[in-house]
């Protein structure tokens, strides 16, 4: 036994072929597979996020900046973009840090650097908008005025690059810093004098507040180039600050129309939706304690005006002192590059420029806080400068191109100046045109306002601006509607400000030649029609030939046009309404010629023009001064279309309207045949038209009211009302309607006896009824008539014996 | 009578009884009446609290009471046509006539015509003075409603044609009545018209505030002194009431709960022409072309009474505080009323009435030496005067020390 057990103890293991061996107890398990752990890589990325191709974060590219090497900062500022450009969210999380490293670019002495610190700033603007870049906009706009005042000239020219970048994106961000911005223009294309004393004295013309024109011999461009590249970005710069200005009037008369609605938003109700309504109106926001920010009255200037606006321009002694730098400077400019050529002929250079200085003119006027102001500068303009612009300007006045072979072989150089321009757009090619359209525009600003003055004295100047516009009118075919629109605005100034005399017909002739073309587009069209309707309503011009004209030959055009052109048919009508109520004779005239072709029942405007143009149309006859015949069958056979189309009577608006015509009968009341014809159209379409208004109590009852007063004061209405009533003309659906009628009329107390008179008629109606009812299931509404007519007449009998 | 009373004017197209009468607001009863002729429609005007004016209809002058003698007629304003709309400024001192298409604005001191104002193009039908005279608002038949200010109409350069401060233009039928409301510049004006909308416009900016169409043409409006309601007469004979305030501001709920769909006032029986709210915003009275003027309570839109008249009323409205001396007949206005001129230049016109002063320089040397005389006597005098206005004051100032 025990021998046994020592065996056991030492157990001999059997090895054989082909099995495993069995793992031994002792073994160590070598499955497991181990990784590394990198903690400092993590770090970093965490840390400098996503980077360029060339592994360099945000932070190391914005400390390249300020690296010493060019070509380290450049390469810094291309890896900025770049690193932006995939990851926009960056631009946000370091737009602080990116805007100041990247303004301060602006001055760097290298321009490979500064160029690419322009193409960042253009890409950040496009991702960023205005009320996030605000806060950083004063580093900005330092920075840019350090580069417009940098000494270097290249520098200079860069800033008016980044300016038009922020001028793109920003332009009332920068509008509010023109304080600082304003005097760097100056100091662009000329130099203060310090104290010059005698100097000072001796070009006393020129420059009076001791600025003059600066040459500087060494830069790239010409003098001429220069000042265009700048007064190209004041004049732009002007716009913004210009557009920046509350409740600007806008000067260009397409936009007039919005004042017509007013700024305010008035509430427009209906008296059918106000009992019953949801709630009441609230009609004075302030409680009447201070009126609205639109009143006319200044008590006080307003105080309060916001901290961003700069102190500049803010009253119009300050706008008026910048125009007195600002303007000798513009007209030396202007001599200076008249100087070269002679005569009115130049080259296309010279006219960009001199568009320039007369598009910054033009701004400067506008550049008052307050629009009523803008009289006052330019009054002052007139007294200082008349002389001055009649004498620069007016001299040689229809420019002309030089017609010089366009310089091919000076290719170099015109990419020179595309890249001067660049952004200019189409600035870089101006037509003559447009040149003497803005000096025309210039100059009639000037031309005196009010009377008592010999008007003699301007005449000089403004004969031949205004025999160039009425050429350009009549002749100019190819006008574009911007330009067509200044000459309009030029029109006006001239026909207001010399009202009553004939050369201002002669330029309206021109107008209404213009506005007689066939083929113009709609927006043109109507334009021209604004144009005269304006000068007719607003400026009550009504003794003009060719207004009276133009105002006779609406009527015609508002047939002709039929339902093309709604919108043209809205503003004519519009103009046609107010002629009319201002009892303008010849219109009054015309329009009682084409009446019948007006209110015609088939395809007249009535019909067919939208409902407000219908509802104009109507209120128009209220103030013609007969209603002949032909008139009054047309409107009632459109009474009587109205009546069997379910569809338009139901429109309240045709209940209105229906009776503006009942009440214009009232006034001239004839009793004619005609007349009676269509008073009974009337009451039928009205009758019917009662029958469609279930919901409204109110209304049912007035025109209940009209057509019984109308029925009981003329007998003879009624009969004609029944015998126009043809059974067998109708269809079925029409029956129970016809039957409502007639049994309203018989229940009715007054009308009863007037019904028994015209028995034989109404027996004559009820028979057809029921004859065209086929005898079959009796209806309701039929036995409610016959009862009705029973009733009718045995009360009437019993009235009798 | 000494306590402050609000009294109704009203006449009426017949005449028969009474140009204009004037009658207890509360009690009904007749005070007194004005005979001679008849007045047409918006045309009857209490000048400075001493005169009753009302343009005769269809004739060419005004008539003219002083208030304390009723009955007779005291004098007739001949005017260069058939006067349409007439008004009195509140302070006295100027009246506005319109009399076809022009308006004609008179000095009440003078009696000189300082302006005739052709701006509109049709007949004028009313005429409306701001509260503070400053400010008045024109309608007229050609759609249009003015507003002018007084001072840039009355001016005396001659070459300088006065222009409208604002004009409305949004209506599209003839403007039938216009009410202005208080607080001078800055007062709403509410323009009825016949293309059946009711516009409150503000003063102060020419803006249009609200728009409200009916299904009838409105032919009178006015608004409650606080400017809570807006009262509309209609050509149907219904005066409509239109709450110019949100119901949530309103203090009393239970009322608005059951005025709901209540907003009409219901007895008369033909067009509303005339409508007007006592100081204290509970009654309205109106008057129509059924005959009738009727008081009505604004809370509860029932009418409280009814005056017959002989013919269509043209003219109904309270005044505020009837004046002083209406029911003291001894008393005389202290002012006269001077003749009206009919000519724009007094100075020019020798044949008619022109001022006395302009009339002695024409009468030769002597008259002129008379004049020179008297002139150096009345400087004499006032020179007087001011050296005992001096003494005086000089005496007073040194006196306390």
């Amino acid at each position: 036994m025990t021998k046994r057990k020592r065996q056991d103890d030492f157990q001999k293991v059997k090895l054989k072929v082909g099995k495993k061996k069995p793992t031994p107890d002792n073994a160590t398990n070598v499955s497991f597979r181990s990784k590394g752990i990198h903690l400092p890589e993590q770090l970093k990325r965490d840390a400098s996020g996503p980077t360029t191709h060339r592994q360099l974060g945000i932070k190391e590219l914005l400390s390249q900046l300020h690296h010493y090497s060019a070509s380290v900062k450049q390469g810094a500022l291309c890896g900025l973009r770049e690193l932006l450009t995939s990851h926009p969210a960056l631009v946000e999380q370091h737009l602080s840090a990116l805007l100041s490293e990247v303004a301060a670019a602006f001055t760097d002495k290298d321009g490979s650097v500064r160029s690419a610190a322009l193409r960042l700033l253009r890409f950040v603007a496009q991702c960023v908008p205005s009320e996030r870049v605000g806060p950083f906009f004063p580093l900005l706009s330092a920075h840019l005025t350090c580069a417009m005042t940098h000494i270097q000239a290249s520098i200079q020219a860069d800033a008016m690059l980044v300016l038009d970048v922020l001028l793109e994106h920003y332009p009332a961000l920068l509008a509010h810093r023109h304080a600082h911005l304003l005097t760097n223009f100056l100091e662009l294309i000329s130099r203060q004098r310090l104290s010059g004393g005698a100097k000072a004295n001796e070009k006393a013309g020129a420059g009076k507040a001791g600025w003059a024109l600066s040459v500087t011999p060494d830069r790239g461009v010409t003098a001429q180039q220069w000042r265009l590249t700048v007064l190209l970005r004041l004049s732009r710069f002007l716009q913004a600050v210009v557009e920046e200005r509350p409740e600007e009037e806008s000067v260009v008369s397409v936009d007039r129309e919005g004042r017509e609605k007013g700024i305010t938003t008035p509430l427009e109700l209906n008296w059918d939706d106000h009992p019953f309504g949801k709630g009441g109106i609230q009609v004075f926001e302030n409680s009447g304690a201070t009126p609205t920010p639109h009143s006319t009255y200044r008590l006080r200037p307003d105080v309060d005006k916001g901290v961003g606006v700069g102190e500049e321009l803010s009253s119009v002694e300050r706008v008026r002192g910048f125009a007195e730098t600002l303007v000798p400077l513009l007209l030396e400019v202007w001599v200076e590059t008249l100087g070269t050529d002679n005569g009115h002929l130049l080259s296309g250079d010279a006219m960009v420029l001199m568009l320039q200085i007369l598009t910054i003119l033009q701004l400067l006027r506008r550049l008052t806080p307050q629009h009523h102001q803008q009289e006052e500068l330019d009054i002052w303009l007139r007294n200082t400068y008349l002389s001055d612009f009649k004498l620069y300007f007016m001299k040689n006045f229809p420019y002309g191109q030089l017609d010089t072979p366009s310089p091919r072989h000076k290719k170099s150089s015109h990419r020179n100046r595309q890249q001067v321009l660049a952004g200019a757009g189409s600035a870089a090619s101006v037509e003559p045109l447009a040149l003497n359209v803005t000096l025309c525009q210039v100059m009639v600003t000037l031309s005196h306002r009010g009377p008592g003055q010999p008007e003699s004295q301007d005449a000089d100047w403004l004969g031949p601006i205004r025999s160039f516009v009425r050429e350009t009118l009549t002749t100019g075919s190819r006008l574009s509607s911007k330009q067509l629109g200044a000459l309009l605005e030029v029109v006006r100034r001239l026909v207001v400000s010399q009202r009553g005399r004939a050369v201002s017909e002669d330029l309206l002739q021109a107008v209404y030649t213009q506005y007689q073309q066939r083929n113009l587009t709609m927006p043109v069209r109507l334009m021209l029609l604004r144009f005269f309707s304006q000068l007719y309503l607003k400026e009550r011009l009504n003794r003009s030939k060719i207004l009276t004209r133009w105002l006779a030959a609406l009527p015609v055009q508002l047939v002709q046009l039929g339902s093309r052109n709604p919108q043209l048919s809205a503003q004519i009508l519009q103009t046609l309404q107010h002629a009319a109520a201002w009892k303008n004779k010849e219109l009054l005239n015309s329009l009682l010629t084409h009446a019948c072709s007006l209110y015609d029942p088939q395809e007249g405007c009535v019909v067919v023009l939208p409902v407000d143009s219908q509802q104009r149309l109507v209120q128009m006859l209220y103030f013609l001064p007969a209603c002949p015949p032909e008139l009054l069958s047309c409107l009632s056979r459109v009474c009587k279309h109205g009546a069997w189309c379910p569809g338009l009577a139901a429109r309240s608006s045709d209940h209105r309207n229906l009776r503006v015509v009942a009440r214009l009968l009232d006034l001239s009341f004839l009793p004619s045949d005609t007349l009676l014809h269509f008073l009974s159209d009337c009451c039928l379409s009205m009758l019917s038209l009662l029958l469609q208004l279930e919901h409204s109590a109110h209304k049912r009852e007035a025109v209940w009211g009209a057509c019984l007063a109308a029925l009981s004061s003329v007998p003879r209405l009624l009969r004609l009302l029944l015998q126009s009533l043809r059974v067998c003309d109708m269809c079925e659906e029409e029956f129970p309607q016809l039957a409502q009628i007639l049994s309203l009329l018989m229940q009715h107390t007054h009308l009863r006896n007037h019904m028994v008179t015209n028995a034989s008629l109404l027996q004559h109606i009820i028979q057809e009824l029921t004859r065209y009812c086929g005898g079959e299931s009796r209806e309701q509404w039929l036995t409610d008539l016959l009862y009705c007519y029973s009733v009718t007449l045995s009360g009437h009998r019993g009235n009798l014996y | 009578m000494s306590a402050p009373m609000e009294v109704v004017v009203s006449a009426d197209s017949s005449g028969q009884l009474w140009n204009c009468a004037v009658f207890d607001l509360h009690s009904g009863t007749n005070l007194l009446s004005y005979r001679g002729g008849n007045s047409s429609s918006r045309s009857l005007t209490v000048l400075n609290g001493e005169y009753i004016l009302g343009a005769q209809l269809g004739k060419n002058f005004i008539n003219v009471w002083e208030v304390q003698r009723k009955d007779q007629l005291q004098q007739k304003i001949v005017c260069p046509g058939i006067v349409t709309c007439l008004t009195a400024s509140p302070d006295g001192l100027y009246v506005l006539a319109g009399i076809a298409d022009a308006i004609y604005l008179w000095e009440v001191s003078t009696g000189n015509l300082l302006a005739i104002l052709n701006r509109h193009y049709q007949d004028l039908t009313c005429l409306r003075f701001t509260d503070d005279s400053s400010h008045f608002i024109s309608g007229a038949k050609d759609n249009l409603a003015l507003i002018w200010s007084l001072v840039s109409v009355v001016q005396l350069d001659p070459s300088h044609t006065p222009e409208p401060r604002h004009v409305l233009s949004r209506h599209s039928l003839p403007i039938t009545d216009i009410h202005c409301g208080l607080m001078g510049a800055q007062a709403r004006v509410a323009t009825a018209s016949l293309d059946q909308t009711v516009k409150l416009w503000e003063v102060s900016s020419g803006e249009m505030l609200l728009s409200v169409l009916f299904d009838v043409s409105i032919m009178s409006v006015t608004l409650d002194p606080c400017e809570y309601f807006l009262f509309c007469g209609g050509s149907d004979g219904t005066i409509y009431q239109v709450s110019l305030c949100s119901p949530s501001l309103s203090r009393d709920k239970t009322f608005q709960s059951d005025s709901e769909g209540n907003q009409v006032f219901k007895g008369h029986r033909n067009l509303v022409t005339c409508l007007s709210v006592s100081m204290d915003g509970t009654l309205l009275l109106s008057g129509s072309h059924d005959e009738t003027v009727r008081l009505w309570d604004v809370q509860s839109k029932q009418s409280i009474r009814t005056i017959n008249h002989k013919g269509p009323v043209t003219n109904a409205c309270i005044h505020p505080a009837a004046p002083a001396h209406m029911f003291v007949s001894e008393s005389r206005p202290a002012v006269p009323l001077p003749r009206f001129s009919r000519h724009l230049n007094p100075t020019e016109q020798h044949d008619s009435s022109a001022t006395p002063g302009a009339c002695s320089v024409l009468l030769g040397p002597e008259n002129t030496k008379v004049r020179v005389s008297e002139l150096e006597e009345e400087v004499k005098t006032l020179k007087k005067i001011n050296k005992d206005l001096y003494d005086f004051s000089s005496q007073l100032l040194i006196k306390p020390s």
